[in-house]
């Protein structure tokens, strides 16, 4: 079980719920989110070295391009759909970890 | 040797532009925080279902021609040491450029004071210390690291290196003090004591059996010190712990473990394309029970392109160790404890690793090459998105290009306490867990076997109680609206 996969799903579907009804649905999940919590504190299978942020890394020569093209009004959700600019590949164990280990030949 | 991964459509300079992002309208809002663009290549979003596409090129400038027979040693680099012990060969076509470290050699080491040869790591100063003289002594920095910026091509130590896999483990060293022949078995250790004078004779020249690597990292952290901090870690987890774990915990059987891992320098250029989103207002719509918050942002197309250098990405170099899938293992606490202070690894000496044990290397490079791509590809995201935090909502890049201008791969010995438990679950299945302790930060993770019964009758016991609030919370609601 990755319990941060769960608390994104959580915030995802609370970014879209009435800002009232939040708390009795936390409460109606109480047993799950519980079983969860204490399975990844023992377990701690969704641990990793974080490579993307932990490694040392220098940037040198940045050009950044800003264009600012459209505004959009009235939006539901917090974050962007689709928005990818924390995706990682390279992670053993969790999402395309079994992937991964495919391509280690 | 450029080595390119590409995600997505990414324009070149001067592409004629798909679908040109529309000027901004009058007193749209400006960009804050970036630099003025000198408008680099234009932004085109990717065909509609564009299928992301890794790539490898082939090498784009091959290598000048071998020299007929043995390597040669050619000139060293500007930036190395001219008394450096590391010669570079000149490798054949497509070969990479291989490091050898001619100062190491095998054989008795000495200590400098009085000549003895027994000779052990004290942790306590990280020092290697003489058993006869007490004098300490330190070996040198590795030495193979050279200017990231500059690295072009494929740059190898020697014990990153190919392994031979029908190279035998057995290796027969002369005793340079009574000329005795002494067999070394390196899957055991690459020391052996010398039967008729007793000098200990070391392997630190690396073989092809992958048994000696460049460097190795000196233990710090005390034994009595690793079990504290595993007590203390599995100490915090007792209660749905499983009683037979429980019952049969003990640290005093912990191992002082050197594990191999590659250790890679990456010099790299990365350019992104793709449209990101600037939170402008927040507000509440309707009232009472239909409250709802929505969002306005404005919308940009978003550019990131920059040169980067990676220090000391570091990857297991051991099949098993890879092997994460936390279904089947806990070895990915092994891998949480990383990262290690890689400047402080010292040249191989096999009188580090006298008293531990030590984990043979048995993967090649590429075996691991596409892994690293993909993490050098997660370090660009990242960098990109420190570089474009203005975006809070988001950036979905719909073009990735990584390119891999040089690489210098070694292999690094590093040191890990390690507390082993193997669980025996219902129908004779077993698990190992692992609680491993980082040998030089103290940086600790582990996994702890649960109590299944205990924690799902507790569990149920919350859901009982959420349930019975929660409906009691609905109902007020209910009522308030």
């Amino acid at each position: 079980m990755d319990i941060s996969n769960l608390i994104n799903t959580l915030a995802y579907v609370a970014s879209d719920v009435d800002e009232s009804a939040l708390l009795p649905l936390v409460l109606l999940l109480s047993g799950f989110i519980f079983y969860g919590y204490m399975y990844t504190r023992y377990r701690n299978a969704d641990k990793r070295h974080k490579h993307e942020m932990e490694t040392t890394t220098i940037v040198a020569n940045l050009v950044s391009t800003d264009t600012y093209f459209k505004s959009r009004k009235g939006l539901k959700n917090a974050t962007m759909a689709g928005s990818n600019h924390k995706r990682v590949e390279g992670a053993l164990n969790v999402g395309s970890g079994n992937k991964l280990l495919d391509m280690v030949k | 040797m450029d080595k390119q991964s590409t995600h997505g459509a990414l324009p070149s300079q001067g592409e004629p532009v798909g679908a040109a992002p529309p000027p901004p309208p009058s007193g749209a809002p400006v960009n804050s925080g970036f630099a003025a663009p000198p408008q680099p290549s234009p932004m085109a979003p990717p065909p509609p279902g564009a299928i992301p596409v890794v790539q490898n090129n082939p090498p784009s400038s091959p290598p000048p021609p071998p020299p007929s027979g043995a390597p040669v040693k050619t000139a060293a680099m500007p930036d190395e040491a001219s008394n450096s012990p590391f010669s570079r060969f000149k490798p054949p076509e497509g070969q990479p450029h291989i490091f050898q470290d001619l100062g190491q050699k095998d054989g008795i080491t000495k200590c400098p004071s009085c000549g003895g040869s027994d000779i052990a790591l004290n942790i306590q100063t990280g020092l290697l210390r003489c058993n006869y003289c007490r004098h300490e002594f330190s070996e040198v920095s590795d030495g193979i690291d050279s200017d990231i910026s500059r690295l072009t091509g494929l740059r190898m130590g020697m014990g990153a290196s190919d392994i031979a896999y029908d190279a035998s483990d057995v290796v027969t060293l002369k005793c340079t003090a009574c000329g005795a022949e002494v067999v070394v078995d390196t899957n055991n250790a690459p020391q052996q004591r010398c039967h008729w004078c007793r000098n200990m004779l070391s392997l630190n020249q690396q073989i092809p059996n992958g048994a000696i690597p460049d460097a190795v990292m000196p233990f710090r952290v005390t034994k009595e010190q690793a079990q504290k901090l595993i007590e203390e870690f599995v100490g915090k987890r007792r209660f749905f712990a499983h009683p037979t774990f429980k019952k049969e915990f003990c640290t005093q059987n912990i191992m002082g473990v050197y594990l191999p891992y590659m250790v890679i320098d990456v010099n790299a250029r990365a350019e992104f394309r793709g449209e990101g989103e600037h939170e402008t207002r927040r507000y509440t719509v309707g009232s009472g029970n239909n409250r709802e918050t929505r969002h306005d942002a404005d919308a940009y197309w978003v550019g990131r392109d920059f040169d980067f250098y990676v220090d000391d990405l570091t990857i297991e170099a051991s099949g098993d160790r890879l092997d994460q899938q936390t279904t089947v293992n806990s070895n990915n606490v092994i891998n949480a404890i990383l990262p290690f202070p890689l400047k402080d690894t010292v040249r191989f000496n096999a009188n580090y690793i006298r008293g531990f044990t030590s984990e043979k290397r048995n993967v090649n490079r590429t075996a691991i090459e596409n892994l690293v791509s993909a993490q050098v590809r997660d370090i660009a995201r990242w960098q990109a998105w420190q570089n474009a935090t203005f975006y809070g909502r988001g950036i979905r890049w719909d073009a990735e290009n990584v390119t891999i201008k040089g690489e210098l791969w070694k292999t690094v010995y590093l040191p890990v306490w390690l507390y082993s438990y193997m669980e025996i679950k219902s129908g004779g299945k077993k698990f190992l867990h692992y609680v491993a302790v980082n040998a030089c930060t103290g940086k600790i993770m582990g996994s702890v076997p649960i109590h299944m019964p205990k924690l799902l009758a507790v569990s149920g016991v919350v859901q009982l109680i959420g349930t019975v609030l929660g409906v009691g919370a609905f109902l007020l609601l209910a009522l308030g609206g």
